[in-house]
């Protein structure tokens, strides 16, 4: 189905579809490695760790923070905007690679849209802890005057903020599961006893029908087209928290393109650091190909150029456009108190990804692997010099303050690793980790024969 | 209301096969009631003549309810029940504050009205038995399946066709089924 003599193979080893479902159940069907134990282990610590420092938080207030009168964003939403950006890979891959009929996504679109949904869940912890009194978080909701406060505002994208996330999270949850309903019923047809009851649950009677195919087609081409616009407004919206306010540093109209690109960018950063560790525990070097890896960077080249020309964009913009204040505060970013953060971030996401030209670079597996860890850094302190550099020395030099986080902002930090990793080390043991049934429409098989009737034009 | 029911079915092992017998099939008089493939076998649906899904005028309409809900929830939150008074203008309909969540909610409702459709029609809903003729048909088997309570059904034809068209076992069954 998907042959041609000028490109890749998209699965390697000559693999029949049996040694397909035979390679990506091993996991499931097979008792947990060792490594697997460990890792298991130590992102449950961390999530411990997180989940006792967002409790503190939640007991004692925002006051256990490093945040103050001048500086009160800092950490959480550095880290909520750096997560929900790793999210965005995900869908660019099931979504937007679907749109565009890039075969190459079927190999990697399972794991990268559970990284998303596990994103999401971290990102959506800081601001929701950030309200401090989280019980009553609820009054984010369009509920009723006589509830005890007023209607939410729509003119706020602080409110957009909440339709977005949350119907991003809801509908690239559905369009995982959905994705996932014949891998499933893969693994419930080879299970036998409570296993094949419970993956009998979730596969709701799936048997790849031909009816049902078609209508399975169809519903996955939908959500894409509607996935693709969603993942570009929901980081347009989190770049409008920024873009509206009169922050010097913040009010720019650059801001919605610069952060997806951003996003996009940091996404495949997280998406490459996890299936290069996947395909070589797991053994699937030869579902997750060097070609694979080759596009993936390929992508984080052009994304990472992005971000760099948004870069040099804004400060054109802010010695162009006259304003002091707005002057004053992107050269407080290159050469103020925290010049380290501006020159991190330029050095890993502007200089770093360019090395993606060298064909040697983009199909080492190691390297790309040190690269990948480089761009998350580099694009974490993106969002650090945006949210602190652009506050901490704001129009009145008497509130100028200084900001560095407290233990509690650092254990949540490692906590929504341990979140992360704990979601996605269940996932790969419970769930195939590549999309099983998508794989085996796009792998090369041998032509048996010439079809007898091509198929007609609908 | 369910009840036992005969099927003839013939297994495969590569997807042009299937394709070929679907094709062969479609010159006689004997109806495939459905396939079972590992994957989308793409072209089978039309051997079969299986209609077009309309699911997708489900997902538009589906859209249309969630931007309408969108609208009506912040007229009336934000201009009638409380006009929000911003710098003295008029309370009016803020058309492009108003969009982003106008778009969320039209997703979000396409999404999952679709969705749940897709779930009902496909007749895939936890409790419904699954028609498993092989345990590999979702695994490296495609199976071609015939209604044997059918008069129209010609076994000695289907079975011929299917065998010259490279299926490897012909097999007859009697089991419950949510198949059609």
């Amino acid at each position: 189905m998907y042959e041609s003599p000028i490109r890749e193979p998209l699965v390697n080893g000559g693999r029949t579809y049996h040694d397909i479902t035979e390679d990506i159940c091993r996991p499931i069907e097979n008792k947990p490695t060792t490594a697997w134990k460990v890792g298991f282990t130590i992102s449950v610590i961390f999530a411990c760790i997180g989940v006792f420092s967002i409790a503190r938080t939640s007991f004692i207030g925002i006051g256990v923070w490093g945040v103050n009168k001048t500086v009160g964003w800092a950490w959480d939403i550095t880290n909520f905007v750096w997560w929900f950006g790793i999210g965005h890979a995900g869908t660019l891959i099931s979504a937007i690679l679907l749109l565009f009929r890039q075969k190459w996504r079927t190999g990697v679109n399972r794991s990268a849209e559970a990284m998303t949904i596990f994103a999401v869940v971290c990102a959506g912890l800081f601001p929701i802890f950030h309200m401090g009194r989280v019980w009553l978080a609820y009054f984010v909701l369009p509920l009723p005057n006589a509830f005890g406060s007023l209607w939410v505002n729509f003119n706020s994208p602080l409110l957009w903020d909440v339709f977005a996330i949350s119907t991003y999270f809801s509908v690239s949850l559905l369009f995982w599961y959905i994705g996932l309903i014949p891998d499933i019923a893969t693994v419930r047809d080879r299970a036998k006893g409570t296993a094949k009851r419970i993956y009998g649950i979730f596969a709701v009677g799936w048997n790849g029908s031909t009816r049902n195919w078609a209508r399975y087609e169809l519903v996955c081409l939908i959500l894409a087209g509607i996935s693709t616009p969603l993942v570009l407004s929901v980081h347009t919206i989190v770049s409008m928290d920024f873009a509206t306010s009169v922050v010097p540093g913040w009010h720019t109209t650059i801001f919605p393109p610069y952060f997806v690109a951003g996003a996009i960018f940091s996404g495949f950063g997280m998406v490459l650091t996890l299936l290069l560790v996947a395909r070589k525990v797991m053994n699937y070097e030869n579902y997750i190909t060097i070609g694979h890896i080759e596009a993936m960077c390929k992508i984080i080249m052009l994304t990472g150029s992005m971000v760099g020309l948004a870069y040099i964009t804004e400060f054109f913009v802010a010695w162009y456009s006259g304003v002091e204040y707005e002057q004053y505060a992107f050269l407080n970013r290159a050469t103020g108190p925290y010049w380290w953060a501006y020159w991190s971030m330029m050095t890993c996401n502007v200089i770093a990804p360019q090395v993606f030209w060298s064909k040697w670079a983009r199909t080492t597996p190691w390297f790309v692997f040190f690269l990948a860890a480089v761009v998350n850094v580099g694009m974490w302190f993106e969002r650090f010099v945006i949210i602190v550099t652009s506050l901490h020395r704001d129009y009145l030099p008497s509130s100028w303050r200084d900001y560095s986080p407290t233990i509690t902002e650092i254990g949540i930090y490692s906590g929504t690793f341990g979140i992360f990793f704990t979601l996605y080390f269940l996932f790969s043991k419970f769930l195939p980790v590549i999309a099983i049934s998508e794989v085996k429409a796009v792998m090369p098989y041998p032509e048996k024969h010439e079809l007898k009737e091509t198929v007609d034009a609908h | 209301m369910r009840k036992e029911r005969k099927f003839l079915y013939g297994i495969f092992n590569h997807p042009d096969d299937i394709l070929n017998a679907a094709y062969a099939l479609r010159s006689t008089r004997n109806e495939i009631l459905d396939c079972f493939t590992p994957f989308a076998v793409h072209g089978l649906d039309r051997a079969m003549n299986v209609k077009r899904s309309r699911l997708g005028i489900v997902a538009f309409l589906m859209g249309l309810t969630g931007f309408l809900t969108a609208v009506s929830l912040q007229y009336y939150t934000n201009v009638f029940d409380w006009p929000m008074n911003i710098g003295g203008k008029p309370a009016a309909l803020a058309v492009p504050t108003f969009v982003p969540v106008c778009f969320e909610l039209t997703v979000l409702c396409t999404a999952y009205g679709m969705g749940i459709t897709f779930f009902l029609r496909a007749r895939i809903l936890h409790g419904v038995r699954e028609t498993v003729f092989e345990t590999r048909q979702s695994d490296d088997q495609f199976i071609m399946c015939f209604d044997m309570d059918k008069p129209t059904l010609n076994i000695d034809e289907v079975t011929g066709l299917m065998k010259k068209n490279g299926a490897l076992e012909v097999k007859q069954v009697e089991m419950m089924a949510g198949v059609k």
